[in-house]
């Protein structure tokens, strides 16, 4: 029953641009765009107790690379955003020998100082085009017409891929050895479970998924500047979705996307007193359901606690 | 089986434990004795490669000097820790099959670790965290088994439990003591206790070893002069 509606939301989903406006249809690619961000930081920050405030500097990377894959080796941009993904997570296997040595608020700190790091070095770069950015060198890659359904599929392919990722990570020997580190680092390790070597994984993953997700969402601006690509904003809606949906569930960001979607649309017409409303439910949240939305199930269910992970 | 010679376990600056040497074989248990901040758990850490140390330590001959914790729970040194250190989010079930990490193969399952503490096999889908402490540490002790390991460290085993609930845990290890060829080390407040459970014993003071001996005929004014430091610093 459940698959059956999976199955059919997963249809319907396919299909909006069929019958949705343009209105909808970036509201809608904006949506999946932040789950799967979301669905990527829960991976090492959730599920693993690594949490980082540097992950606008892979969505800011993966934007870089697509134009910069596009533009000097010429790659059709269906073949750009995927590759920049890799670059993204390369890019990140790269800095992990220094930042691994940081542990827990220091971790989150020093990739904060990181995404700063790459951000002012894209600015002096003229090869990057500089403060006033670069426009997407593949934009006729795609017929015009086809551009913003185009756009749409890959975040959808990349929310639903990010999903299906960390749901199979989850399930497998090597998702317990992730939950073990997380839940007590020193059992862990006497069993046999070797940190770094985990932690690299999920973090390079996760990087990887995020510069992916970076890209599709510069592929449908068609214009990137180093200011808006590695804005730490990106971090706080992130940051605020997974933790309103649930640290380390599946669910949860998608409750938090929902969350933040009907609070920033529902009071679009009052400026900018959403994110006072977004704020006083981030505090709410952690007072009252410090496991975010999806752990409400568990307050009326025990047996649901099997499903927490 | 194991031995170790001339071991010294430091955190930073402050060294724990100087100049520890002894031996255990196979299926023999080994009390380690002492009052707080002796030094048991930290020789436990520095032969499981949770804490830096100088010295031999060999398993089976090989010496283990600078492998990391991972590398030595592979060649078969498990540690069931001190204050139990559920994984609590896993279940009863997962904690224990994630014990088998390590992937060595032995008479130790799913199976005849829930034989040897039936309990847990009916509290398998249960989270770890909702065990009461006795249970917690069965299943601390179950998930270092599962590992099959050649050298089991037990630290504090009876530690905040229960009198009648640490006698239970305490005849399942005479029960495994009596039947497994594993060289157990066992860390214990209790000096009655200890005694009881081992075959020689080791006492520790202030980090260093005062007194040695073989558990069966031990003389337990002796062993408690020596806890406490009395009469034995000449």
């Amino acid at each position: 029953m459940m698959r059956i509606l999976l199955a059919l939301a997963t249809a319907a989903l396919i299909a909006l641009p069929f019958f949705a406006d343009r209105g909808t249809m970036f509201l809608a690619m904006e949506i999946l765009v932040i789950i799967a961000l979301a669905q990527a930081w829960n991976l090492p920050a959730g599920y693993g107790g690594l949490l980082s405030l540097g992950h606008h500097g892979f969505i800011g990377l993966g934007g870089y690379a697509l134009y910069v894959l596009s533009r000097d080796l010429g790659l059709h941009v269906l073949v750009a955003i995927p590759a920049a993904g890799i670059v993204t997570g390369l890019l990140a296997l790269a800095i992990t020998p220094v930042l691994f040595r940081l542990r827990a608020v220091y971790f989150a700190v020093g990739m904060w100082v990181v995404a700063e790091i790459i951000r002012i070095l894209v600015m002096r770069s003229d090869w990057l085009g500089g403060a006033s950015g670069m426009p997407l060198a593949g934009a006729r890659d795609i017929p015009r017409a086809w551009m913003l359904p185009t756009a749409y599929w890959l975040a959808l392919a990349t929310a639903l891929g990010a999903t299906v990722l960390v749901w199979g990570l989850m399930r497998s020997d090597f998702g317990l050895r992730l939950k073990a580190l997380r839940d007590d680092e020193i059992a862990a390790r006497s069993i046999g479970v070797a940190p770094n070597r985990v932690r690299l994984t999920v973090f390079v993953l996760s990087a990887a998924m995020t510069g992916m997700a970076g890209a599709v969402s510069y592929f449908s601006a068609l214009f990137i500047t180093p200011l808006g690509a590695f804005d730490i904003g990106w971090v706080v809606i992130i940051v605020f979705v997974t933790i309103i949906g649930g640290m380390g569930r599946l669910s949860g960001p998608f409750l938090g996307a929902a969350l933040y979607f009907i609070l920033r649309e529902g009071l679009a017409d009052f400026g900018n007193w959403y994110l006072i409303a977004l704020g006083t439910s981030a505090v709410l949240a952690m007072l009252v359901l410090p496991g975010g939305l999806a752990s409400l199930g568990d307050r009326f269910n025990f047996s649901k606690t099997k499903e927490q992970s | 089986m194991l031995k170790v010679d001339g071991l010294s376990a430091s955190y930073g600056d402050y060294t724990a434990v100087f100049d520890a040497r002894f031996e255990v074989a196979a299926g023999e248990t080994l009390a380690l004795i002492g009052a707080n901040g002796a030094g048991k758990t930290s020789l436990l850490h520095a032969i499981c490669g949770l804490c830096s140390a100088q010295g031999r330590i060999t398993l089976d001959g090989a010496d283990m000097h600078g492998l990391t914790a991972a590398k030595r729970a592979q060649l078969g040194v498990a540690l069931s820790p001190e204050g139990r250190r559920m994984f609590a989010s896993l279940s009863v079930q997962e904690n224990l099959e994630i014990g088998a990490n390590t992937g060595r193969t032995g008479p130790w399952t799913l199976s005849s670790v829930t034989k040897l503490f039936p309990i847990l096999g009916e509290f398998a889908d249960r989270p770890a965290r909702l065990l009461s402490g006795g249970q917690q540490q069965m299943v601390a002790i179950g998930r270092a088994l599962m590992a099959n390991p050649k050298v089991l460290l037990l630290d504090e085993v009876s530690l905040g439990l229960a009198p009648v609930v640490a006698q239970e845990v305490m005849q399942a290890l005479a029960k495994l003591r009596t039947e497994s060829g594993i060289a157990t080390i066992l860390v214990e407040q209790d000096i009655r206790r200890a005694i009881a459970a081992s075959d020689r014993f080791l006492c520790l003071l202030e980090g260093r070893v005062v007194l040695q001996g073989a558990s069966k005929g031990a003389d337990l004014d002796a062993i408690g002069r020596a806890y406490f430091g009395e009469g034995t610093a000449a």
